[in-house]
């Protein structure tokens, strides 16, 4: 690129500095001044809608969550058990029996080895 | 704080007076770096800030290239954060299209030079927003490289300084930068 081209992109682009908007110019006053103070800068508005929606949709998400799980305990596991099924483990005969499965497997399985 | 004597060399004195000086340069390197006003104006208030905050001590031949070093800097890590934001939020990118007007409303806004006829003006304003999408275009070293020489007029050691490389990088960067742009706006009467 020669000379003349690069003095010719200079032009244009001082040109385009010299435009800068009476708003942008007041902008920028305001930017300054406030690095010039050391005024923290001011929050980024445009992030806030976003950051309520997704704040918003996460508890949405969380409140559905925790709603649904007691909901289906009590539709499809505690509503099927009936009262004689519920107080099987409390039942002391039971117990013991859960407690001697291991025997009563072992001796499963000598009776099989015995007999094979 | 520097002293009056820089005044009369550099054209300021106070860091208030450099700010001033370049502020709005910097706002159109960053507008024509991200293509959008808002993001532009965030660059330059950081930057601004942290000049202020960490640097203000230095005297004032060392702001120039500590500004820029921090606008470049800054403008790179908007680039990072929009690559990340494009991949989560992939849909956003439509939604922003709209800035693709605003180059032409220099159009309108422009005062434009005194000699300039309508058709001028806008010729003029087709080659700028043409050589705004080019410069966008150009690879983030080229596109440093460019504004720092051509636009900034810095020298070759001062871009080097600031832009932390050699001066041989600088002028192949640069180098490679003009010939693009000779490429893509041969069509302009840059020549």
């Amino acid at each position: 690129m020669t000379n003349k081209t690069t003095d010719n992109l200079q032009q244009d682009l001082q040109q385009l500095e010299s435009e800068t908007e009476a708003r942008d110019i007041f902008r920028l006053a305001q930017a300054r001044n406030r690095a010039l103070s050391q005024a923290p800068p001011k929050l980024k508005n445009r992030f806030l809608p976003i950051l309520g929606a997704s704040m918003a949709s996460v508890l949405l998400a969380a409140a559905f969550f925790f709603q649904q799980s007691p909901l289906s305990l009590d539709n499809e596991v505690v509503g099927d058990i009936t009262l004689e099924e519920s107080s099987f483990e409390f039942d002391d005969e039971n117990m013991e029996l859960y407690e001697d499965l291991d025997f009563y497997y072992w001796l499963a399985d000598n009776d099989q080895g015995a007999t094979g | 704080m520097p002293d009056n004597a820089a005044k009369n060399e550099l054209g300021y004195s106070s860091i208030e007076g450099f700010l001033k000086s370049i502020e709005r340069r910097a706002f159109h390197m960053a507008k024509m770096a991200t293509g959008n006003a808002d993001n532009a104006m965030d660059i330059v208030q950081d930057s601004m800030f942290k000049l202020v905050e960490k640097y203000a001590h230095k005297t004032a031949q060392e702001w120039k290239p500590l500004f820029y070093r921090i606008l470049n800097s800054k403008i790179t890590d908007y680039y990072r954060r929009k690559a990340v934001r494009d991949r989560v939020f992939p849909w956003r990118n439509y939604v922003a299209s709209g800035d693709s007007d605003q180059i032409t409303d220099i159009v309108d806004l422009a005062e434009g030079r005194r000699s300039e006829t309508p058709d001028e003006m806008v010729m003029r304003a087709q080659r700028i927003e043409k050589l705004g999408n080019a410069v966008n275009a150009l690879p983030r070293r080229q596109r440093e490289a460019f504004m720092l020489r051509c636009w900034e007029g810095m020298s070759t050691i001062e871009t080097a300084v600031t832009m932390k490389c050699s001066e041989g990088s600088v002028k192949t960067h640069y180098s490679r930068a003009m010939h693009r742009l000779r490429d893509v706006l041969k069509d302009y009467n840059y020549d």
